[in-house]
């Protein structure tokens, strides 16, 4: 049985391992939205009325609307009735607009991906460049500065950081129009707004990344063998330090599509944020739940990509092919592996 | 020192390197001169300043200490105040530098072939050709180019990743190879193929070599000149013959007398068969213990059919290369790991692998572990650490464990006021008291010691030894003790049993295996001992005129000062040149 062999089976029994986890954390996140959005005040029903222009429906359109939606049912079985036609990919149908809520969310969801990959982009960029910046530079002062704007970004919230670029870009300087614009032209300002905070994680992140991998013994190696501090940053550095960045990818996709309804909405963009939000003001529960479901499968998905990617960058987390190879410190595999001879001698001697 | 010698490729004098934090500096007015084709030693105990003296002569401080020289050249080109620029014009191509690998000298990420011809191509190389130099590079150094260049570092084992660290040293053909503590960290089999290696590869290039050790068996070995640091000072300087034969200072005599050698004097009383032992059952006996460890898509067997008897007060040391299955021995003994086959029986009962069973034995036998400082909690008091295995057992009541703790301490040879203090506050000897006081806090019948003293200086070391060989006198305690280090077992382990790839491939008396050893393994090990290797040939006096004296240790009789760190019974000992000496096709595949 070669090597290969022994590793492509062992990551497809690990997928299927997270898979079957990711499962149990969708049904997990659907369960519970159900359970608060059932606990809500308010009554869906006469929201709907509402809606329709209606101020109080008559008790017989009102019993109508119920037995329609399926709301005089106990509440054990609305909630078996909505899971079972989520596992058999029907949303059902929003209550406000009548529309089925995959349609709905179909129609959002191009919006939001856009903004979501140009958030990244900015993201990425600058706060990669930030962290670059701040490790390469030598003066202890601009170091300092450099690293402490991560948690200034952070800390800004977007709706205001939003208006802010609003006000500053579109209507002070006209640069481009507020609202309206397609293309490049209309996701750049929420983009940047969104991108602010996560930028600001992958600054840090990275930065503290780049710092501890600076003080490891093989930057030294690698000083002595005649690399200029650019070159080390670069090629020794980022490598090792851009590690960390996959693990918390998960949570980047989170904030992103947290943040996605703040900045949708503060931009009037019509994507899956803007969607959410106005389901839960409607208590539209349909579209929330399916909105719910489908992050939560953004999240376990984009979390199974990061740890199936990570033995591919990372060769210490894969299974040792080689049995005579030293066993690996780091992540061990499933089953007992040998624990680590203790190297001799290894106390530091300064 | 002579008329003809060779102009030096590295200079110092008046040495100081100061660290911003630090209330002394760490090297105080030094002075080191290398010359082509010799190698100078430098020896000093943790904490005397010599890893910040190399890096300061390699151009390689941390950030913020404040190096100040009133010479300083490197291949003759003055390195006084050199900016970043300027050691980068030397780095490598002059200097090369051998770091101790923790196992972090390597980039984790990257293959090794990879970073090799990366740094080739930074000097100028082009793609194909850096790939074709670095092969050579990897061959030069004993390791196969096409198996072990593509793999990351932690696929490798310690001796070849050092290998791979002397190959990026010795790339761009220095004329100086600095190399701090470069075996440390490895077995001394492994530690001498290391060493070999480089001292082959730095006198065929007619290199000059610095090698700072703690060790000094490994100056004996490989120095013509030695250095001993202490307090940021050197202390005594001169040939490896006179430095250690015939050594003037105080602290060097204190520090040869310190170092285990294979002859120094046992710490146990020897009670050939002695007072009417054997009547007793033994403490602790293990019969066909078996360990198996799932790996990659098999299995590996780290520990094969071992079995062992350790009688009341006695001490049974086990040694092997690590990877030999030792470690895991002692686990299985402590019951930290269940055995898949096999018995151990304590105090004549047997242990099956109940729950409170495992409860009993883990109160009778007790472990101490190699390094202190990664085994008592930080956060913890030493007194609170102490008293830990008190309170998990049940042992006395709350107001009864401060005198428990006192009367430990002073058992240890602490003084009361340790127990206030923290990991952090106390020495690695002082640490490591406090781990044995606290395996002794529950009067255990057996302590399991697992590399000790691997960690200590050896002048600490000796000291614990003496404590461990005291408390087995007092106390009647029976000792497993765990280490790569024969010197150290001979001087404390009544019986030993040598491991060799999860069997036990050779036992008996200490002295007698020792003397007539009858496994491979065992005469690989002894013969590897740094300290009593001949010199290799390539250290010559030829290149180095006038500095060395003539008889060069090695042919000379063994004289006062160094005699322990060489066989004293060379008839019996094996010889150094014998088997087994691997293949380079052998070494790569460890």
């Amino acid at each position: 049985m070669s090597a290969r062999g022994t590793g492509a089976r062992g990551a497809a029994l690990f997928a299927l391992r997270r898979g079957l986890h990711g499962l149990v954390v969708l049904w997990a996140a659907y369960t519970l939205s159900f359970l608060i959005l059932s606990a809500l005040p308010g009554d869906p029903v006469t929201i709907m009325l509402g809606a329709a222009g209606q101020a109080a429906g008559t008790p017989e359109q009102v019993a109508a609307l119920r037995a329609e939606h399926g709301l005089d049912r106990p509440l054990a079985l609305q909630y078996l009735v909505q899971l079972g036609g989520i596992v058999r990919g029907d949303l059902g149908t929003s209550y406000t607009s009548g529309q089925p809520v995959a349609s709905l969310i179909a129609a959002a969801v191009p919006t939001t991906v856009e903004l979501a990959v140009w958030t990244l982009l900015f993201a990425l960029l600058g706060g990669g460049a930030l962290a670059l910046t701040a490790s390469a530079s030598r003066s202890p002062r601009l170091r300092g500065l450099l690293a402490a704007l991560p948690g200034l970004g952070a800390s800004l919230p977007t709706f205001f950081t939003g208006l802010v670029l609003l006000q500053v870009v579109a209507f002070r300087l006209r640069l481009i129009p507020a609202l309206g614009a397609h293309g490049f032209a209309g996701v750049v300002l929420p983009a940047l707004t969104l991108a602010l905070p996560i930028g600001a994680i992958v600054a840090q992140v990275l930065f503290r990344a780049l710092e501890s991998a600076w003080d490891q013994q093989f930057i030294t190696t690698y000083r002595a063998a005649g690399l200029s501090r650019p070159r080390l940053l670069l090629a020794h550095a980022l490598p090792v330090a851009a590690l960390p960045l996959l693990s918390i990818a998960g949570v980047l996709a989170g904030q992103l599509l947290g943040g996605a309804v703040v900045v949708e909405t503060v931009f009037t963009r019509n994507g899956l944020g803007r969607l959410a939000q106005t389901a839960v003001a409607n208590q539209d529960i349909p579209t929330v739940q399916g909105i719910v479901v489908l992050c939560a499968a953004v999240f376990v998905l984009v979390n199974l990509a990061a740890d199936l990617l990570y033995p591919l960058v990372d060769a210490r987390t894969r299974p040792a092919a080689d049995p005579r190879a030293r066993r690996t410190p780091l992540r061990r595999s499933r089953g007992r592996t040998a624990p680590q001879q203790p190297a001799v001698l290894q106390e530091a001697r300064p | 020192m002579s008329r003809t010698a060779p102009a030096p490729v590295l200079e110092l004098s008046d040495l100081t390197v100061a660290y911003p934090a630090a209330p002394a500096p760490a090297v105080d007015g030094a002075a080191l001169t290398a010359r082509p084709g010799r190698t100078v030693a430098l020896v000093g105990e943790s904490g005397s300043g010599k890893s910040s003296l190399a890096a300061a002569a390699a151009g390689l401080s941390v950030p913020g200490a404040r190096v100040r020289a009133a010479v300083h050249t490197v291949g003759g080109v003055d390195m006084r105040g050199a900016g970043q620029r300027a050691w980068r014009a030397v780095h490598g191509s002059v200097l090369g530098f051998v770091p101790q690998d923790a196992g972090t000298g390597l980039n984790p990420v990257r293959s090794v072939a990879g970073q090799l011809a990366h740094t080739l191509r930074t000097r100028g190389a082009r793609r194909r050709e850096a790939a074709e130099r670095a092969a050579e590079a990897l061959a030069g150094v004993g390791l196969e180019p096409r198996l072990h260049g593509r793999r990351r570092p932690h696929e490798l084992s310690g001796g070849q990743r050092q290998r791979i660290l002397l190959a990026l040293a010795l790339a761009g053909e220095p004329r100086l190879v600095i190399a701090d503590e470069p075996t440390s960290a490895l077995d001394v089999t492994v530690q001498r193929q290391v060493l070999d290696l480089l001292a082959e590869r730095t006198a065929r290039a007619g290199a000059a070599l610095v090698l700072i050790t703690h060790d000094l068996g490994v100056a004996a070995d490989r120095a013509d000149d030695v250095l001993v640091m202490s307090g940021g000072r050197i202390v005594e300087a001169g040939t490896a013959a006179q430095v250690l034969e015939s050594p003037r200072e105080p602290y060097t005599r204190r520090l040869l007398a310190a170092a285990p050698g294979l002859d120094a004097p046992r710490l146990i009383a020897a009670p050939r068969g002695g007072p009417a032992q054997p009547q007793e059952p033994p403490v602790l006996r293990a019969a066909g213990l078996v360990r198996d460890f799932a790996h990659g898509g098999g299995s590996v067997r780290a520990v094969d059919g071992v079995s062992l008897e350790l009688p009341r007060g006695r001490t049974l040391g086990i040694v092997g290369e690590s990877g030999s299955g030792k470690s895991t021995t002692a686990r299985l003994l402590v019951g930290l790991e269940p055995a898949d086959a096999g018995e151990i029986e304590l105090l004549g009962a047997p242990v099956t692998g109940r729950r409170a069973e495992a409860v009993r034995l883990a109160r009778r036998v007790r472990f101490v572990h190699q390094d202190p400082s990664a085994s008592l909690d930080p956060r913890r008091s030493a007194g609170d650490s102490i008293a830990e295995p008190l309170a998990g057992f049940g042992i006395g009541t709350r107001a009864e464990r401060p005198a428990r703790v006192r009367a430990l301490l002073e058992r240890v040879a602490l003084p009361a006021d340790a127990a206030r203090r923290r990991p952090g506050e106390l020495s690695g000897g002082q640490r490591q008291r406090v781990a044995i006081a606290r395996a002794l806090a529950v009067d255990p019948e057996v302590v399991v010691l697992d590399e000790p003293v691997s960690a200590l200086d050896v002048s600490v070391q000796a000291q614990i030894l003496e404590l461990l060989a005291g408390l087995q006198r007092e106390l009647g305690l029976s000792y497993v003790f765990i280490s790569h280090d024969l010197a150290v077992v001979r001087q404390i382990a009544h019986d030993v049993l040598v491991m060799a790839q999860g069997r036990v491939v050779d036992a008996g008396p200490t002295e007698e295996v020792f003397a007539a050893p009858t496994a491979p393994t065992t005469r690989a090990l002894l013969a590897a001992v740094p300290g009593r290797a001949q010199r290799p040939p390539s250290a010559g006096p030829a290149t180095a005129a006038g500095a060395a004296p003539p008889g060069a240790p090695a042919s000379g009789p063994p004289a006062a000062g160094r005699s322990h760190l060489v066989p004293s019974h060379p008839d019996r000992s094996p010889d150094p040149s014998q088997p087994p000496s691997r293949t380079a096709a052998q070494i790569g595949a460890r």
